[in-house]
């Protein structure tokens, strides 16, 4: 394993435990957490849902309005990460809402 | 007297089982081979054997065992969720070692698992001895020795049959044939219900009772005589007719062709018709339709080229693991890599088929072999394959000369071929069998016999 490589497994395995931490102590709930560990699994294993990932990018580098960002929040729970057709669907709604928020 | 505790480290080894069970969050290959060598029981930490458990639950499911799936499933069953569990499993899957040196670590753990067994073995004979007021020496060494016996001489899975048991098992196995043979004489009228998986052909059935679980089974046919198709025809009976799970590893065909194939085998329909797509709706149709049974069966296809016997087991471990195979084709042997290069012909031959046996025998599964055989209908290394195998099977045409003058053949409706069956260990051998091979449709039937 080259030192990237184990810097990239340190990485994702703190982030994991940040992740599981935060539920532990309530500073989020379940259903975040588990939102945020699928994502994060979503990037590490990198052979889907490239789509979603950029458009969660673009929505970070947004500006920020609540009910914009509490539409997408509440759309990702609902995302099956197993299906490839929910991943797409859903990076295409969160595109479309960040292009209407430019609007 | 006994009194003091042998040193810590001698009785386990918690280094090794961090590193097995990183490497299993880490690597397929790794998860295979820590899934067949060990049990929850080698791991002396309690919650190491837990993640264990849970990375092996996962693994059974064909959900890649990660440090997050792990953390949701732990997290799922209420278990391992505080702090200091996390921060543990955190640092187990920071230990990845390579896969070269899995097998290193997991026999630390499993010596270190023979060691408790020992150590236990020590403390219990001691208590024994110390409570004994008027011991039979004999007696309790005879019980010692044998104790020790098992743990020293056999394997993990290996188990010694008492005579009582021998006896238990002969008795269990008489009366289920004779309730058997009541059955078919009163319910089945006469007709002989399968041992093991239906073979295809209803008179390989009768004389077989089908293959059995442990049953290495070899077929050999000279090349461009139906093997695939034999292959493809036990699968149809398998995991098609029957619904059982079945494994079939190509080591020529590319996925396309065994899907194509199966278009003719499902619908009837001519190979050189599907191949050219020079066929009507109503054959499309056919097609389909013999295609949603396919959707539906316990068919897994995995084309390998580079097979090698190692593969083959590492192959087997998983598909037991994941989908409960009952059965599993290697078409054919002869295509398998070398293992040395400097054996000779027979002699990989007869290691690749050894391979085989084993599979197997620890998997509980049917393994059938097909090998090609030479242009005189010779088998290279036959006299070893024949040792090892249980059943073992020749597929051969017959000749116009032989369908002119044999007059037992001309009681058949169209008989092309023979299943010459040369070994079988459960019953009659030295049997030759006419069925008829539609080569253009891929099917093949028992021949009909002539009213």
């Amino acid at each position: 394993m080259s030192f990237d490589d184990t810097n990239l497994k340190k990485i994702y395995n703190r982030t994991a435990s940040v992740i599981v931490d935060l539920c532990y102590n309530k500073k989020i709930n379940e259903s975040e957490m588990y939102l945020l560990l699928n994502i994060l699994e979503l990037i590490w294993l990198g052979s889907k849902g490239d789509d979603l990932i950029q458009a969660l990018l673009e929505w970070q580098n947004s500006d920020k309005e609540s009910e914009i960002d509490e539409i997408i929040k509440e759309t990702l729970f609902e995302v099956s990460f197993d299906s490839d057709e929910s991943l797409h669907e859903i990076a295409i709604m969160i595109t479309e809402l960040l292009a209407s928020q430019k609007e | 007297m006994l009194q003091s505790s042998p040193p810590d480290d001698l009785l386990y080894d918690l280094e090794s089982e961090r590193r097995v069970l990183s490497a299993m969050l880490h690597s397929e290959d790794a998860c295979i081979e820590a899934y067949s060598s060990l049990t929850a029981a080698d791991f002396y930490s309690p919650k190491h054997a837990t993640i264990y458990d849970l990375v092996c639950s996962l693994y059974e499911r064909e959900i890649r065992p990660t440090f997050v799936e792990l953390l949701k499933e732990a997290h799922s069953l209420g278990i391992l969720n505080n702090p200091q569990d996390i921060e543990d499993l955190k640092y187990i899957s920071e230990h990845y070692i390579d896969d070269e040196n899995i097998k290193y670590w997991l026999k630390n753990i499993r010596d270190k698992a023979r060691l408790r067994k020992f150590e236990l073995f020590l403390r219990k004979s001691y208590q024994g001895l110390i409570k004994l007021k008027e011991p039979d020496v004999e007696q309790v060494l005879m019980e010692a020795e044998e104790e020790l016996t098992n743990m020293t001489a056999l394997e993990i899975d290996d188990t010694v049959d008492t005579p009582g048991e021998v006896a238990k098992m002969g008795y269990d196995e008489v009366e289920r044939r004779f309730t058997r043979f009541k059955e078919i004489k009163e319910l089945h009228k006469g007709v002989l219900p399968l041992d093991g998986l239906s073979t295809g052909f209803d008179n390989l059935n009768h004389i077989t009772l089908g293959f059995k679980p442990g049953d290495l089974v070899i077929l050999g046919a000279q090349t461009g005589h139906g093997k695939t198709a034999y292959a493809l025809h036990t699968a149809k009976a398998v995991a098609v007719e029957s619904g059982q799970n079945l494994l079939y590893l190509n080591t020529e065909m590319s996925r396309e062709q065994i899907a194509l194939r199966w278009g003719s085998i499902l619908s009837g329909i001519e190979h050189d018709k599907i191949r050219s797509g020079d066929i009507n709706e109503t054959e499309l149709s056919m097609i389909f339709s013999g295609y949603s049974r396919l959707r539906e069966s316990g068919f897994y296809s995995y084309p390998c080229p580079n097979l090698t016997p190692e593969k083959t087991i590492s192959i087997a471990r998983k598909f037991k693991a994941q989908k409960d195979i009952d059965m599993m084709i290697v078409d054919y042997v002869g295509r398998m890599d070398k293992i040395d290069p400097k054996l000779a012909e027979w002699q990989v031959l007869e290691q690749i088929v050894k391979t085989q046996k084993l599979i197997a025998q620890n998997l509980n599964i049917v393994v059938m072999c097909l090998v090609q055989l030479n242009a005189d209908g010779s088998l290279q290394g036959a006299k070893r394959m024949k040792n090892e195998c249980d059943l073992m099977l020749r597929l051969s045409p017959i000749s116009r000369d032989e369908l002119e003058i044999n007059e037992e053949l001309k009681k058949y409706k169209n008989p092309n071929y023979y299943i010459d069956i040369e070994k079988n260990r459960d019953g009659r051998s030295g049997v030759r069998i006419p069925i008829t091979f539609d080569m253009q449709r891929q099917i093949m039937k028992d021949a009909e016999r002539i009213q």
